[in-house]
């Protein structure tokens, strides 16, 4: 591994722009057995690379590598432990081309990574909650290995709106960094036991549209996508009608959706404002038990400054679940039983939520190459939350270190509250050229 | 009108002409320039930044759009701030954050802080408003700075008429040096709320441009120092490759045009 990464730097001189990413867990527990279906692991060693070559001329194109590596995947079943995940993507291509006029631009290519994405959250993106990230199809439309095209309309005959509208054409979704649990794993399922899990997500809009008005200090966007959500999901496989599923399988899945929300803000002499929404309608899949799923969003926060070098951000968010276990194509028995499945597996998801985001970054401008930061995330209903805190020292330009903690509190089976003894502190080391 | 002889003229008029003057002689249409930034000094480590500078005068032929697009370092490639100003210290100050494809506005009350942790402030970025300020002239002296040590400046005190100004800019009032030979400023000192000596900003390598519309000679800046002087840190901010008046298009300017 060292030998990549020392190869990886003779050559990064060869491309406009580099990033290097290397990170390792210094204290804390490894394993989280978080279910009876699998266990949390904590990764040791995490990193990954950015490089990137552009050509300008008329248009603009860009390519990229990105490399990720993880010694451990986030998530093991229990007997499928496929150990070390990484990736490599050697095919980025974005192609950048202004066409009928200057006012008009299309953009067409295999979608390329964002630049500088995997330099931790910013202080928008912790504004932002999970639910609320998926209602901007613009960040998504930028995950990598799908082909897609765009038409950007900046200002629509000079007005202050601007309109952009994306299709991705793909085969089936991929999961990146997570390893894949192609082969189903079954156990058995012990009834009245209420066990909560994390079901990562990755949203995949195929067809979006997104309006955006920007006016003198405040706008907004209103977003609609007709696409997936790529989920590792629990599934129950053999009902038994009148009691429990008996078995359940984890695979990854590809969930049809539909999302339509907005964003706004505004910024006032002393405060930025900022308030979102979204509805989230998941569609009838032959492979999902828990159909017709619905749920609305809310957010509302707030930024503001303090003494020049303290900012803070608060946001409060809630979500509604407003269908879960309807299942129109089912018989009555059927559908008694999924009702009963969906409560014993997902129960703990079939729940309004309210959270509270709060997060500090501070850095004082006769220092700046010290950076302090710290978020905490809560939840009312189950008492569960994180914090945590980041230090960053910038040694040189380009050159930087993190030293960072999670940790979590709260009750086991809440999703935060299941990660405790993944409590760990990590160090970390970033390259840019 | 020769140098002498508008020299002499300028060394007459009253403040409120001369910094009227002093604002024309950098009425450019609009300014493309390569800038680099380096700070130093104090018990900061130094570090350098370059951006692309892009400039142009509204159609109110008073404010100003300003765009700067940062190169290097990698980190923040591509980050933009758009200065779009207005009246009665309305001016909109918004960052592009390409990483996420996203728009932070920075409240008015920010915009006396640091600029890219340089010892520019975001307010230090836009144009000097003379409208508003107040002026009465201190006195007239030989010219503080290097370049310009044998030229007659006169030296202006600026004071913002209300408290939204000073609450913008973090600055109770500024002395202004102006030359008397280009109407061009060469120092301006800073004082903050509480009336001390904040930061001091020389301007040098001024260099003339071209003729602006009331065929009045041009002139710009090419190394501006700022000396921030109760932490001994400096920044210096140096324009390349400086073209003016170019035919830039008004939606360079919008925030519709961030990361398009």
């Amino acid at each position: 591994m060292k030998y990549f990464f020392k190869v990886i730097l003779f050559l990064c001189p060869l491309f406009s722009f580099a990033q290097l990413s290397l990170n390792g867990r210094l204290l804390g527990s490894g394993i989280a057995p978080s279910s009876n279906t699998g266990q949390w692991i904590q990764k040791n060693l995490w990193g990954s690379l950015q490089v990137e070559k552009k050509w300008e001329f008329k248009g603009e194109i860009k390519s990229q590598i990105f490399y990720t590596y993880s010694d451990s995947p986030y998530f093991i079943l229990a007997k499928n432990n496929e150990g070390t995940s990484s990736k490599l993507d050697l095919s980025e291509l974005e192609f950048s081309q202004s066409v009928l006029n200057e006012k008009i631009k299309l953009v067409a290519g295999k979608s390329i990574v964002k630049w500088g994405r995997m330099d931790g959250p910013s202080p928008l993106d912790v504004f932002r909650t999970r639910r609320q990230q998926l209602i901007h199809p613009d960040s998504y439309w930028q995950d990598r290995g799908e082909w897609m095209g765009q038409l950007k309309i900046p200002q629509i005959f000079s007005s202050p709106w601007s309109l952009n509208v994306a299709h991705s054409w793909r085969g089936e979704a991929t999961d990146i960094i997570l390893p894949k649990s192609n082969v189903p794993f079954s156990l058995e399922l012990q009834r009245d036991k209420n066990e909560s899990h994390f079901i990562e997500s990755n949203s995949r809009p195929e067809t979006g549209l997104q309006l955006t008005y920007t006016g003198d200090r405040q706008d907004f966007e209103l977003v609609g996508f007709d696409g997936y959500e790529h989920l590792s999901l629990l599934e129950t496989q053999s009902v038994n009608l009148l009691t429990t599923p008996a078995f359940v399988y984890l695979r990854p899945l590809h969930l049809k959706k539909k999302v339509v929300g907005g964003s706004w803000s505004k910024a006032l002499e002393n405060w930025v404002l900022r308030a979102e929404s979204s509805y989230v309608d998941y569609s009838t899949n032959n492979y999902l038990l828990y159909q017709d799923v619905s749920q609305a969003n809310g957010a509302f926060g707030v930024e503001r400054s303090f003494f020049e070098d303290l900012r803070v951000i608060a946001e409060i968010h809630y979500t509604r679940q407003l269908e879960f276990e309807k299942n129109s194509a089912a018989s009555d028995s059927i559908q008694a039983a999924l009702r009963l499945a969906n409560r014993s597996i997902l129960g703990p998801l079939n729940q309004d939520k309210l959270g509270l985001l709060i997060h500090l970054f501070y850095s004082q401008d006769s220092a700046p190459e010290w950076k302090y930061e710290l978020t905490t995330l809560s939840y009312a209903r189950d008492n569960a939350g994180v914090i945590s805190p980041k230090l960053t020292y910038e040694w040189m330009d380009g050159l930087k270190s993190n030293l960072f903690s999670n940790i979590y509190w709260g009750e086991n089976r809440s999703p935060l509250g299941q990660l405790k003894s993944l409590n760990a502190i990590g160090a970390s080391v970033e390259y840019f050229y | 009108m020769t140098l002498n002889s508008q020299a002499e003229s300028n060394a007459k008029i009253s403040p409120e002409e001369l910094m009227d003057k002093n604002r024309l002689a950098q009425q450019f249409k609009s300014l493309k320039a390569d800038c680099v930034i380096k700070t130093s000094g104090g018990k900061r480590r130094p570090s350098e930044k370059s951006f692309t500078w892009l400039r142009s005068r509204q159609d109110n032929g008073i404010y100003f759009n300003t765009l700067t697009t940062f190169k290097t370092p990698a980190e923040i490639k591509d980050q933009a701030i758009l200065f779009l100003e207005r009246a009665a210290n309305q001016n909109e100050i918004s960052m592009y954050l390409p990483a996420y494809k996203k728009v932070r506005r920075v409240e008015a009350s920010q915009q006396k802080s640091s600029f890219m942790s340089s010892d520019f402030s975001y307010a230090d970025m836009t144009t000097f408003q003379n409208k508003e300020y107040n002026y009465t002239e201190k006195k007239s002296e030989k010219c503080p700075t290097d370049d310009a040590k044998t030229i007659d400046c006169r030296v202006i005190e600026a004071t913002p008429k209300d408290n939204s100004t000073a609450e913008r800019t973090g600055y109770s009032r500024s002395i202004v040096w102006v030359r008397v030979d280009q109407n061009t400023t060469t120092q301006v000192e800073h004082y903050d709320k509480d009336n001390k000596l904040n930061k001091r900003l020389i301007f040098e390598t001024s260099k003339k441009m071209g003729k602006g519309d009331q065929g009045q000679d041009l002139y710009f800046a090419h190394h501006l120092l700022m000396n921030a002087l109760a932490s001994e840190q400096k920044t210096d901010l140096n324009f390349d490759q400086v073209e003016i008046n170019l035919p830039l298009k008004e939606n360079i300017f919008s925030l519709q045009n961030f990361g398009k």
